[in-house]
């Protein structure tokens, strides 16, 4: 069976994407070694090293820290001010070739408004200068799930459809590589859950996936690994549990409100999980040691002294202060 | 199928360049001559052939070797690659295995053609009313002269457009202040105005001096010359900056 007949029967059993050449594929590989990009003074991105492999890597970080920078320098679409990046062992600066490799999806909404849908993906496939574009944008636009769509303008599209044609445009070479930045803006549930299912897919076929968030919970069904960039520096990296444990088990402040807060207080410095303990304008001011165990001790501890819990609000939950947490960690 | 990678971005970019309202400028444009011309004819005009020469050159001459062809030259040159910089579009053609010499080229042809477009139908049209005909040797002359006036007008100003954020701006400045005074001021610069090569065109295609009040100061082999290396010039410094553009987000 021919490469092109595969990836047909792939499309019509409802696979995203396949093709033969996954041996291929395995090879495919980012490597950034102690890249940098500062504009003037402005170091958006300092000293990273970092090497991607098959499978999908979330990039978290704040909005600013420099995940787009980073997409952008992997993209070949800045210079690193020092240190390399190379896609395949090739530069990616400098370099259109490696764009046979890599399927880029811009964080920008805008796509020629005027093209349709199935206009656009062609466009891709036609500057890809595949054998059969037509072949390629059927495939790419039944894979996002807007087949129907298609005929459409990308004026007319909502985000969430234009999000799905960038993908389909990205797709349309069946690329190695595959880079998103801030791929779930603007999806409703089911769409982002369509597009999580294909990304995974697709890494499971030795795709190389990369896309950014400042949401650590997209990250949660999809990413195995994760990097965290904080202030254009790598704060942590690896399994995304790890990064969990790490953002959700330090320590948390709480303030609280009950029916009898002396008594709850008393209660709450005997437990483990609590490191401190302050009453103040009548709320309950209370720091503890992780927030998982916390969360699971309060309530029994308010029954075992018979209080009624009537608020409980964590305090410095945004996630500048988890993020630089983990920086000064 | 090779060339099919040029035509693609040949005519995203046609419809950039005359989509979305554009066209109404392009139209309002080659209207201005026509409704000059029309002028000038219902006032009487077109009794003495040598009068109806005379005015149709100070009518090329000025508004639309001057004014318009420059001025459309600009808006479609830094508009060929420049709308895409600016909304980050261009990143769905950058990232492609494409030579970027083939870039350039699809887009310079097409912003030459845009301006070509925008400025030609008027200059054709005023002819007719002016001398009843289009078969007209001032025609000839000065279709030529928007011709090649068109692709050196893009050239420069799709480089500007990659040199810098604000093209428009100094393309405009350069329009006015170099194409419109310094030029004709000092001779020493006419051999680097686009305005004077596109009237010793005109003569030259012509078959005679134009004549009228603003004779070329060019000859025409020097011309051509001087056309096909500020072409070249433009171009190379087209594809060696597209190879090294820096394409950031916007913060």
């Amino acid at each position: 069976m021919s490469t092109a007949t595969e990836a047909r029967a792939a499309a019509a059993d409802g696979v995203p994407f396949a093709r033969s050449d996954t041996e291929e594929r395995h090879n495919a590989s980012v490597t950034l070694r102690h890249a940098s990009k500062w504009y003037g003074n402005v170091v958006a991105v300092n000293d990273i090293t970092f090497e991607l492999t098959p499978g999908v890597t979330g990039l978290l970080g704040p909005n600013g820290a420099g995940k787009t920078t980073l997409l952008h320098l992997m993209a070949g679409f800045l210079k690193p001010s020092s240190g390399t990046v190379e896609v395949d062992g090739q530069p990616s600066w400098k370099n259109p070739e490696v764009y046979r490799r890599i399927g880029i999806v811009p964080e920008r909404e805008d796509v020629y408004p005027f093209l349709t849908g199935r206009e656009f993906v062609r466009m891709n496939a036609v500057l890809q200068r595949l054998p059969d574009p037509d072949d390629a944008t059927e495939r790419a636009v039944a894979a996002v799930e807007l087949t129907r769509a298609a005929d459409r303008r990308i004026g007319t599209y909502s985000k969430g459809m234009r999000q799905r044609i960038k993908v389909a445009g990205a797709l349309a070479h069946d690329p190695a590589i595959l880079l998103l930045d801030e791929p779930f803006n603007g999806m409703d549930p089911k769409q982002r859950l369509h597009m999580i299912d294909l990304l995974r897919a697709d890494a499971e076929r030795g795709r190389v996936i990369v896309f950014s968030t400042h949401i650590l919970e997209e990250l949660h069904h999809l990413a195995e690994q994760v990097l965290v960039v904080v202030s254009g520096r790598l704060a942590a990296s690896g399994d995304f549990r790890e990064i969990r444990r790490l953002m959700t088990d330090r320590p948390h402040t709480f303030t609280l409100r009950s029916t009898g807060d002396r008594a709850l207080a008393a209660a709450l410095m005997a437990d483990d999980s609590v490191g401190a303990v302050e009453l103040t304008d009548g709320r309950l001011v209370v720091r503890a040691a992780d927030r998982g165990s916390f969360t699971v001790a309060l309530p029994r501890i308010a029954r075992d002294v018979g209080v009624g819990l009537r608020e409980l609000i964590p305090a410095d939950e945004s996630l500048e202060s988890v993020f630089s947490y983990l920086v000064e960690r | 199928m090779s060339g099919s990678v040029e035509w693609t971005v040949a005519r995203v970019t046609w419809r950039l360049l005359l989509g979305r309202r554009r066209w109404i400028l392009a139209a309002v444009a080659s209207l201005l001559p026509v409704l000059v011309a029309w002028l000038f004819v219902t006032q009487g005009g077109d009794t003495n052939p040598v009068e109806k020469a005379n005015f149709f050159v100070v009518l090329m001459a000025t508004l639309v070797l001057t004014a318009l062809l420059p001025l459309a030259g600009l808006v479609h040159g830094t508009a060929a690659f420049g709308t895409e910089l600016d909304d980050g579009t261009l990143r769905y053609i950058l990232a492609k295995p494409v030579a970027r010499w083939r870039l350039v080229a699809a887009k310079l042809a097409t912003a030459a053609l845009a301006t070509v477009v925008t400025v030609l139908p008027g200059v054709v049209v005023a002819a007719v009313i002016v001398f009843g005909t289009p078969d007209n040797w001032l025609l000839r002359g000065f279709a030529a002269a928007v011709l090649v006036g068109s692709v050196l007008y893009a050239a420069i100003f799709l480089v500007l457009s990659l040199l810098t954020r604000r093209a428009l701006l100094i393309g405009l400045l350069y329009v006015i202040a170099w194409e419109g005074a310094l030029s004709r001021a000092f001779s020493g610069m006419r051999s680097l105005s686009v305005r004077e090569y596109a009237m010793a065109i005109a003569e030259a295609a012509a078959g005679a001096p134009v004549g009228g009040p603003l004779q070329a100061g060019l000859e025409s082999a020097t011309v051509v010359w001087l056309a096909v290396g500020m072409l070249t010039l433009a171009t190379a410094g087209a594809i060696a900056r597209l190879r090294v553009l820096e394409v950031a987000e916007e913060v």
